[in-house]
């Protein structure tokens, strides 16, 4: 029978045990603690303590368990087991403190590591390919590695897509999206990313995946914009609008996650604030601004000011540092705070 | 329990648990006993039996515990374990003090045997001599901060001890080979700082600086703080840290800075994240003040940290889905606990209940994310960040439509409405009214939607949408909800004005104006606070004057009514405020516009009073950027009213005028500089000015005055110019007044001359315009250089042409042409100073180049005023006069193409070209031509875009036609109608003469003779209008020939016609002679032609008797 299975059974009375797996044929070691499920009659006070061995190969579709006081015998797991939970393995553990610590660079091949070698379970659910999986996609996509998270999503075995969660489904296709958000027509994109958060599974969207796919989209319409245009500060009326749209979604990559897992959320604002930077006539404004007063700001364009106020709260609130000389640089320098009631 | 604290034990069981372990004595299968009591939560049972086993290890005399001793202090550390545990602080702190201090411990023997046994990986029970200090530390620590949640208080005075028990172990720990390795691994530093940072701020006497240096210490490790402490230290922290602007931004740093500690999965986020959105919220509701006072500093410090704790806010769905996913693992009833490898610890049955608890939060629409994700847009809304926050907004409105707020009411809709007015500040005007389409007016209630109205309004202001702002503005002004003593009421009246205004509906515009001020709305806005209100009465009345202005310009006359309406308009205002003062941002617009009424309209009566607020405003608003465009102006009233006595003031006006512009920051005052110096370059030289001594300046130092001012000009005003207006003005007074002294100004105007004419030609052909400066100042260049004899012959003049020619634009048409005319007029000229025999040479030289212009000049490659150019040039070589039918047919048909060609073409020049094409057409031979000149005549008068002064000139062009087809009715009714209107423009003249013409060809000579007998009267010193009208009406007297000579009797004689047509002519000769030198050639020859008649005449036998008979009859009276 299949993991799956056992982890439907219904609860009873438990103690917790622990006990070891070992696949047969790749001789690994899988640590899990479990929880037997009491005998019929037996309380739950009176559940006893018991060491049991696993031995499980999904490619069998079958698992043994051995009990250290028993002799070993088949059994249906799900007879015996109302809990079932499957310790990190120490190189997913080691793995998964980078990742958390942000050490995307160390994570990642860690993670692809783990991945690997756990991959004759990746049939178990919560187990550690499935977790090493998650993560390895997660850390991809927070170091924008876009291509690179695609093609990790893509290769999760088709057969074995049902075991995945709605969140990861979401995860799956946010990180191709975010693959192909490059290359694609930004209309048609933001179908696709429509199609995920109106779809099945549209509860399952975080606001961390939200984010993300926002950033998909702004991608689209950034790169509707002429490279040229972008680089020389100097966007075309004609093509303002798409960059408008850019820059919205960029923002909303910067809000969904109201301050968690800042990567994406402080690339989109950068993003934003250069294209705002970038918009027709504020370069202009710029350079006719002098020097700044609360009034002159005021009166300048909303456009403008966008800028403006993004760059100084990217190196003042969100602590992006940049160079004296940069863009971001001189548009914070010219920020002047039109609410204050001082005089 | 600390996961240092589980990682140490589960290392001692392994070293106590070896096989190799006695069996008889078993001290290691006490301790795995031990161990599993206190996993099962049997604490006292453990410490009992810990206690018994260090009760026989004290027995240092039995063989057993000589053999097995080592394992002692792996029981006295369990013993500390099991009362830490049990938060018997004091007691496990004498334990672990014991065990750094028992010198038996110490003991090399005894420690070496551990090692040797491989106990603890070889490293023995060394790594727990060390590790002791930590946990005294830590006794001292978990006393300082309490317990929350069993109530036990904190007490702060344990720090004392917790402190340099820290930092003691703290400096073992990071120096080389302080700890053992064991200890190494476990990453500790990053903790012992975390609580050393609390531990200062918690403490009796908080040290924020020490604690600031741990806080920084501790950013550089990377070791993982356990739950329990990363949270309750946090919450402490952020308790403490908040009170103090100084260190409010901790929170943030040391979330940001340990994010290997604060990183949490949603699982762990739902057990400890919740408690963060308060502090959260009063950082965000900081940072809104600290804005407000313009603390920065602080509003940063507050927005960073509100952000990193909202960043540890659950999501509640995810964490909803996440409680689920580890329950359908670990289950969820009692005893589903499993702690992970990395020492978090899950339990089944607590997610169960928490589970369940967000799940009713959403189903509430009660949901934590949208409240982080609303104070996240709000606090990028008071930095004013738009973009940011309708991001925010975005989401809120996308992903929690139901969402409600503290007394569990929807707020959807003042979400919708926010959202709606981010996207129309951020330009989305038609997503913002999708939007608010969508708000049930319900939902946001009766002021509600006049806010909602109001916020249209002011967007629709701000964007300059004009029509939406008045259709807004009227929706709030007829609101049942608004309050019309408020200020919304006033400001939507005073938008409605502004809005008309700017959409140039001047006549709606003073219509709601008018209607705000007899309605008192000003004053009946009572809850505007007196002096905004008396801003806005001010901004009303100046509204209003500005208005009734615009509508004078647009209309091109000044309506007395308006005028009139503007000067009560200034009255009522100086009346109501009257304390001028140089605050006033209105007064000074209201003048001047009233002025400049005054000056469109420029009656003899208008200057007086056009000067006294030009006097006002002079005295009082010296500061105004209209100061000296107020001196330009009275000056000029100065000047065009002759007033001579004041025209030392003008000049000194005109000075100051131009020092304050050119004072102006950013060259603003160019403009006007330039206005005043060309006034003082035309007018200076006229007046003297009186030194402070009483002494009027001489030649010289006028001379030397006038010279500043061209120089200030060229240097200060045009130097570095794309484009001046008074350039080529001042390069033509430049040249008139070089070409009298010579020298090197004089090669200095010349060259500026021709660099201005170069220039401008560029310039306005680049703005694709016509500058008519440009040929004056040419025809002007090229005169002072013939005046002084500078082209040898006919060739060097045409080579200078074409020097200037090629330093113009070839495509700039307009002014090749000019030159090209530049080349004609040579030619003339050059004709005109040879023998007659030769005039036909030249003649064929001018054809030929005619023939060339009509090459170069391609009427489709040209603009229809460019077109109007050429063919006027063309048409003005026509020899009308000759009645060489043939030479006039000539030059005609080489003009009318280019009218045509524009005609063909439309667009502008319609009337000009129809006008130029009909007096060409007009002046053919042809049947055909004529009745097409008719027709474009009588379209041209009829043209409402055809202005004033063309149709004169084709009223002029209808009459000259009825003129030669001998139609004298026709010409008498034209030209009638005609000098009703205009008699003293040249075309009126020549209207004149026509009619005098037509009365004489009629019969009507009494008539004819009188309007002669006028013309050449009142314009004696116009030559020729004077000396033709003279002419005629000696010929039309002599022709009548009535009346005979007599003696009066009185001392008078009356005399006939022609004696009184010679004498009238001998009068005229008299009078004009004096000036005969200052005639040009045709003036000449005009008086000529009198001179003629009047010898013709006095020969004449009566003229000649007359003059005796009265000779006579005089004498008798003498």
């Amino acid at each position: 029978m299949k993991i799956s299975n056992v982890l439907a059974v219904g609860m009873a009375a438990l103690v917790g045990f622990s006990f070891q797996a070992e696949a047969q044929e790749k001789k690994l070691v899988l640590e899990a603690r479990a929880v037997a499920k009491a005998k019929d009659g037996e309380s739950e006070a009176k559940g006893k303590m018991r060491r049991i061995e696993i031995v499980a190969s999904t490619r069998a579709g079958h698992y043994t368990y051995q009990k250290d006081v028993d002799n070993t015998a088949d059994v249906a797991i799900d007879k015996h087991f109302s809990s079932f939970y499957v310790l990190m393995p120490p190189d997913l553990v080691e793995a998964q403190k980078l990742y958390a610590a942000e050490s995307f660079a160390e994570a990642r091949p860690k993670l692809a590591e783990s991945r690997k070698k756990w991959e004759n379970w990746k049939g178990l659910p919560e187990g550690p390919y499935l977790k090493a999986f998650r993560m390895e996609v997660e850390c991809a996509i927070r170091m924008m590695d876009f291509a690179g998270a695609a093609s990790i999503a893509k290769s999760f075995p088709d057969d074995m897509k049902k075991l995945l969660t709605p969140q990861d489904k979401v995860l799956c296709n946010t990180a191709v999206i975010l693959g192909a958000a490059a290359k694609n027509d930004p209309a048609k994109l933001e179908e696709a990313v429509n199609r995920v958060l109106k779809g099945e599974d549209k509860k399952a969207v975080t606001p961390q995946l939200y984010g993300w796919l926002q950033f998909a989209v702004a991608m689209a319409y950034e790169n509707a914009v002429p490279a040229e245009e972008r680089a020389a500060n100097n966007i075309s009326e004609a093509n303002a609008v798409a960059a408008s749209k850019a820059i919205d979604c960029y923002c909303r990559t910067g809000m969904s996650s109201h301050g968690a897992q800042m990567e994406l959320p402080i690339e989109g604002m950068k993003r934003a604030q250069k294209l705002l930077w970038a918009m027709p006539g504020v370069q202009k404004e710029v350079k006719d601004f002098g020097h700044p007063t609360p009034d002159k700001f005021k009166k300048a364009s909303q456009n403008f000011q966008d800028a403006v106020i993004l760059a100084y709260m990217l190196i003042n609130v969100y602590g992006v540092e940049a160079g004296k000389t940069s863009d971001l640089a001189k548009a914070a320098a010219l920020f002047q705070n039109t609410k204050s009631k001082k005089k | 329990m600390f996961r240092h604290t589980t990682a140490l034990s589960v290392l001692a069981l392994a070293a106590v648990s070896a096989p190799y372990v006695c069996q008889a004595q078993d001290p290691a299968g006490k301790f795995k006993r031990i161990t599993q009591l206190q996993e099962q939560g049997k604490v006292k049972d453990a410490l009992a039996q810990c206690d018994e086993m260090l009760k026989y290890f004290a027995n240092k005399k039995s063989r057993t515990v000589a053999q097995y001793g080592f394992y002692e202090p792996f029981f006295v550390w369990k013993k500390g374990e099991l009362l830490l545990a049990a938060k018997e602080y004091d007691q496990a702190y004498a334990v672990y003090e014991g065990l750094t201090k028992n010198p038996a411990f110490q003991d090399k023997n005894l420690r070496d045997k551990a090692k040797r046994r491989k106990l603890l990986g070889g490293q023995g029970f060394d790594p727990y001599l060390t590790a002791a200090k930590y946990y005294m530390a830590l006794c001292r620590y978990q006393q300082g901060v309490g317990d929350a949640k069993k109530g036990v208080a904190p007490n702060p005075k344990a720090f004392a001890d917790a402190i340099p028990l820290l930092e003691e172990y703290l400096e073992l720990y990071q120096s080389r080979d302080g700890v053992s390795k064991m200890e190494k691994d476990l990453k500790l530093d990053g903790q012992i700082c975390f609580m050393l940072m609390q531990s200062y701020i918690l403490c009796e006497t908080p040290d924020f600086k020490k604690a600031g240096s741990y806080l920084e210490r501790g950013r550089k490790s990377k070791g993982v703080l356990p739950d329990e402490m990363a949270m309750a230290g946090l919450a402490t922290v952020i308790n403490v840290a908040m009170k103090n602007p100084e260190t409010v931004s901790w929170v943030r740093d040391i979330i940001v800075s340990n994010p290997q500690s604060f990183s949490l999965g949603p699982v762990r986020m739902a057990q400890h994240g919740a408690g963060f959105l308060k502090p959260a919220n009063d950082c965000a509701k900081r940072v809104g003040e600290a804005v407000a006072k313009n603390d920065m500093k602080a509003a940063n410090d507050n927005a960073r940290s509100a952000i990193a704790l909202l960043g540890m806010v659950p999501n509640m769905q995810e964490t909803v889905d996440a409680l689920k996913a580890k329950m359908r693992v670990l289950g969820s009833g009692k005893g589903s606990v499993v702690t992970d490898r990395d020492g978090v610890r899950y339990n089944g049955a607590n997610y169960k209940i928490m589970s369940e608890k967000y799940a009713a939060k959403i189903t509430e629409h009660v949901e934590l994310d949208a409240y982080a994700t609303q104070l996240n847009a709000s606090i990028a809304l008071n930095y004013g960040s738009f973009r940011l926050a309708k991001a925010g907004y975005h989401i809120l409105v996308d992903r929690y439509p139901d969402l409600v707020d503290n007394n569990k009411k929807p707020i959807a809709a003042k979400l919708q409405q926010a959202y709606a007015q981010l996207l129309r500040a951020t330009g989305d005007e038609e997503a913002a009214i999708a939007m608010e389409n969508k708000i049930n007016p319900a939902d946001i209630g009766e002021d509600g939607a006049l806010a909602l109205m109001l916020n249209r309004m002011s967007q629709a202001y701000k964007d300059k949408k004009w029509e939406d702002t008045i259709q807004y503005a009227n929706q709030v002004v007829t609101s049942p909800q608004v309050d019309k003593t408020s200020g919304n009421y006033l400001q939507a009246r005073i938008c409605i004005v502004e809005a008309y205004r700017n959409l140039k509906k001047n006549a709606d515009a003073i219509k709601a104006a008018e209607a705000v001020l007899a309605e008192g709305v000003v004053d009946g806005a009572t809850q505007v606070a007196e002096n905004a209100r008396a801003t806005y009465d001010k901004q009303l009345r100046f509204l209003l004057v500005a208005l009734y202005y615009s509508t004078i310009r647009e209309a091109g006359v000044v309506e007395e009514d308006k005028l009139n309406k503007i000067l009560q308009a200034v009255k009522d205002y100086e009346t109501k405020y009257p304390t001028t003062s140089p605050e006033d941002q209105f007064l000074p617009h209201v003048y001047y516009y009233a002025i400049n009424s005054l000056l469109l309209r420029s009656s003899k009566d208008d200057f007086p009073v056009a000067q006294e607020m030009c006097g006002k405003f002079i005295e009082h608003f010296k500061k105004h950027e209209n100061y000296a465009t107020v001196l330009v102006l009275n000056a000029n009233i100065i000047f065009g009213t002759k007033d001579k006595p004041k025209f030392e003031i003008a000049v000194r006006q005109l000075e100051e005028a131009y020092k304050t512009a050119l004072a102006r920051p950013e060259g603003k005052g160019k403009g006007i500089a330039g206005e005043a110096l060309n006034k003082l370059a035309i007018n200076g030289r006229m007046v003297s000015l009186t030194a402070d001594d009483g002494k009027k300046e001489d030649d010289a130092a006028k001379n030397a005055r006038w010279a500043g001012y061209m120089t200030t000009f060229w240097e200060q005003v045009d130097a570095g110019s794309e484009t001046n207006r008074f350039a080529l003005q001042m390069a033509r007074l430049a040249l008139s007044d070089a070409a009298k002294t010579g020298g090197e100004a004089y090669e200095v105007a010349i060259k500026r001359a021709e660099d201005t004419i170069v220039r401008e030609a560029a310039y306005a052909n680049t703005q694709h315009k016509l500058n008519p400066d440009v040929p004056k100042t040419i025809t002007a260049l090229i005169s002072t250089k013939v005046d002084k004899g500078e082209f040898k012959d006919l060739e060097a003049r045409k080579a200078y042409i074409a020097s200037l020619a090629s330093r113009v634009d070839k495509a700039d048409k307009f002014t090749q042409a000019a030159l090209s005319m530049e080349v004609l007029t040579a030619l003339e000229e050059a004709k005109n100073e040879v023998d007659e025999s030769k005039h036909a040479e030249f003649d064929a030289q001018i054809e030929s180049y005619l023939e060339q212009l009509a090459r170069d000049y391609q009427p489709n490659d040209l603009t229809n005023e460019i077109c109007y150019t050429i063919g006027e040039h063309m048409r003005s070589r026509a020899p009308i006069s000759s009645g060489n039918e043939s030479a006039i047919n000539t030059a005609l048909d080489r003009a009318i193409p280019y009218y045509r060609a524009a005609l063909q073409r439309g667009g502008s020049m319609q009337e000009e070209n129809s006008l130029g094409l009909a007096d060409a057409l007009s002046a053919k031979n042809d049947n055909a031509a004529q009745e097409e000149a008719a027709k474009l005549y009588a379209k041209v008068i009829a043209s409402e875009y055809a202005e004033f002064a063309v149709k004169n000139q084709a009223r002029f062009g209808q009459a000259r036609q009825a003129m030669r087809a001998g139609d004298y009715a026709r010409v008498l009714e034209i030209t009638t109608a005609y000098l009703e209107l205009d008699s003293d423009s040249d075309a009126g003249l020549q209207m004149l003469s026509m009619q005098a013409e037509a009365y004489d060809k009629t019969g009507k000579t009494e008539e004819a003779i009188n309007i002669y007998s006028n013309m050449y009267r009142d314009y004696l010193g116009s030559i020729d209008v004077s000396a033709p009208a003279c002419e005629k009406m000696m010929k039309l007297l002599w022709a009548r020939g009535k009346g005979n000579y007599a003696d009066n009797k009185d001392g008078t004689f009356t005399h006939s016609d022609k004696w009184t047509a010679w004498n009238r002519g001998s009068k005229y000769l008299e009078m004009v002679d004096p000036i005969s030198g200052q005639m040009t050639r045709e003036e000449r020859a005009a008086v000529a032609k009198v001179r003629a008649l009047v010898e013709q005449y006095k020969s004449d036998s009566t003229v000649r008797e007359e003059n005796r008979a009265e000779a006579a009859d005089r004498a008798k009276y003498q």
